[in-house]
């Protein structure tokens, strides 16, 4: 089984702003909402033997919340920043609104939305993605012994993501992690942000490059786990 | 595959969702494509918008924060190398944060019992510590258990370190308490005698009576998902336990501080106890005063050379002494509380009491 589920609500979508690599946390709806979706796993009564997450608050604390509400505390937790959220770019802490006014709603929904479009990039000097660029999680942790020692290498932050750049990452991260899990016959818990789940759905349903933008969920919700009953094939 | 995905989603979806305003923008969220940006209201936006700015200024001046600390780290980082003192590895043990069952004083051994309100707010404070002592943990290690996890987790996110994996270990669980688990204390005291349990509490070989494979805690325990049933013990005593931490010492943890990194270590009493003995050398009867209070961080701070008493990781010494453990001046403690200048509350005092070292700090 693998169960994807974003992170709850975190204080820049009740904002309703581009969040990207930005650390926020969540907001006391986002955590309830997680609490909630715990019950729901709980209830649910799979039991996982990986959870995946990303490097950014709002998820690991969303995984967190999510294991201790489930009873079971001592899952082992996998944070990958290849499962960070699609980089925003220049995009990055703008109201999506008044972006909207300035360079109309069409173009945002591209934004958005769009498979190659790339948001504009951002100075590494802004102060947002050089707090990020700078940030130790990114660097280079070599581990003795296991892989959950972080990344092997440096990642380089990008200064903007297309879904397409999003996607080529989190196909590394089904192909290296997830797909053989699955095929142990494990159940795997992907606890992740709004495009790289609309990635990863892609990747599991096999929908292809064209129909993507349109087939894919435009909207993934908070919180709300989506399951996977995959055959032998991997196929749901 | 659409319409199964969303069949799914709301067959899982909690009927129960907070009403209001922002109940109505996310039920205008969920509708796809451009809906999401002309549904909102006017005035939602306005507020919206300054909560943005507000945020957007907090961001800023919270990257400048982090900008300043990291420079600072940094110094004081130069400067200590420049003098040669800082050390070569670090060590923190900490135990977690006072649990249901510290508060009820009753024997927990395996039993997952979780934090208390106050436990939380201690594994803050402990990573508040850490903090404040100028730590970059690169490692963390805790054991299966919730209360230990949940510290973990607490301290991390205080340190804003929530991003580094925490590795939890079997061999870091508590001592297993046998028949005593569960049991208050102090009835334990009247049913065989406050030398007898204080005996179990803190010989290292004296265990507990065997705990009946068939008693409820026990099979909650050997059909829990996350151990092997048969590495689950019916009781330990406190070498057992030292026997088990010493596996992942000389895999795991020694390595890492040979390479220099500093290791978070977040367990539980007992086998805290058995740590301490190994890196302090202890004799048994030492051992008996040995006691950190819940979520006090212990710093032992290693030199890769140095005049130092050994430690035992090969190559490395302890950087200092800084008092001992109970009575016997040759139980040298080389490790440092972490201690806030004034004690906080009197949460703390009723720890502090018997423990000598932690006072001096």
């Amino acid at each position: 089984k693998l169960t994807l589920i974003r992170h709850g609500q975190s204080e820049w979508n009740l904002a309703n702003r581009f969040t990207g690599w930005v650390d926020v946390d969540l907001t006391t709806r986002g955590i309830q909402e997680a609490r909630e979706a715990a019950r729901a796993l709980k209830a649910d009564g799979t039991e996982y033997d990986l959870v995946l997450t990303s490097c950014l608050r709002r998820a690991v604390r969303t995984s967190c919340l999510l294991l201790s509400g489930a009873g079971r505390p001592a899952v082992p937790m996998v944070k990958d920043a290849r499962l960070n959220e699609q980089h925003a770019g220049a995009l990055t802490g703008r109201n999506k609104r008044s972006l909207a006014k300035e360079h109309g709603h069409e173009q945002v929904m591209r934004w958005r939305r769009g498979f190659a479009v790339p948001p504009p990039p951002i100075s590494t000097k802004a102060p947002l993605q050089s707090a990020i660029c700078r940030d130790e999680r990114y660097r280079r942790r070599p581990c003795a012994g296991g892989a959950s020692g972080g990344p092997s290498q440096d990642v380089v932050v990008p200064r903007g993501e297309t879904f397409r750049d999003c996607l080529e990452r989190v196909s590394e991260v089904w192909s290296d992690t997830v797909e053989p899990a699955l095929r142990d016959g494990k159940n795997v818990l992907v606890v992740s942000h709004g495009n790289a789940l609309r990635a990863l759905i892609k990747l599991v349903d096999g929908v292809s490059d064209e129909d993507a933008a349109s087939t894919c969920p435009p909207h993934v919700p908070h919180a709300i786990p989506l399951v996977y009953s995959l055959d032998a094939d991997l196929q749901p | 595959m659409l319409s199964l995905l969303t069949v799914t989603a709301l067959a899982l979806s909690s009927p129960v969702r907070p009403g209001g305003r922002t109940g109505a923008r996310a039920a205008a969220a969920r509708r796809p494509g451009g809906a999401v940006l002309l549904s909102e209201e006017a005035g939602d936006a306005d507020a919206a918008l300054a909560a943005a700015e507000r945020e957007l200024q907090i961001a800023l001046a919270e990257a400048a924060a982090a900008r300043e600390a990291a420079s600072a780290r940094k110094e004081t980082a130069a400067r200590a190398a420049a003098e040669e003192e800082a050390p070569h590895a670090r060590l923190v043990l900490v135990r977690h944060g006072q649990s249901e069952w510290n508060l009820a004083n009753r024997f927990t051994g395996w039993v997952d019992v979780d934090l208390t309100e106050q436990g939380i707010l201690e594994a803050r404070e402990a990573g508040r510590l850490l903090a404040a002592a100028g730590l970059e943990i690169d490692e963390v290690h805790t054991s299966l258990m919730r209360r230990a996890i949940r510290s973990a987790v607490l301290m991390l996110s205080t340190l804003n370190q929530c991003w580094l994996p925490v590795r939890k270990h079997l061999e870091l669980n508590e001592q297993h308490a046998g028949l005593l688990t569960g049991e208050n204390k102090v009835s334990c005291a009247q049913k065989w005698g406050v030398d007898q349990v204080m005996a179990w509490r803190r010989n290292f070989e004296d265990p507990p009576p065997e705990i009946a494979a068939d008693s409820a805690i026990q099979r909650a325990i050997a059909t829990d998902r996350r151990y092997d049933a048969a590495r689950v013990p019916s009781r330990e005593c406190l070498s057992a336990v030292s026997r088990r931490v010493a596996g992942l010492w000389e895999g795991t943890i020694a390595p890492a501080l040979q390479e220099g990194r500093t290791v978070l270590v977040v367990t539980h009493g007992n086998t805290l106890r058995a740590l301490v003995a190994y890196l302090d050398g202890l004799a048994p009867e030492d051992v008996y005063h040995v006691d950190l209070p819940t979520a006090t961080p212990l710093l032992y701070e290693f030199d890769a050379d140095g005049a130092g008493a050994e430690a035992p990781v090969a190559g490395l010494r302890h950087a200092r002494e800084h008092g001992v453990w109970g009575e016997r001046e040759g139980a040298a403690r080389h490790g440092r509380f972490l201690v806030c200048a004034v004690p906080a509350s009197a949460k703390r005092r009723g720890e502090l009491r018997h423990s000598r070292g932690c006072v001096a700090g």
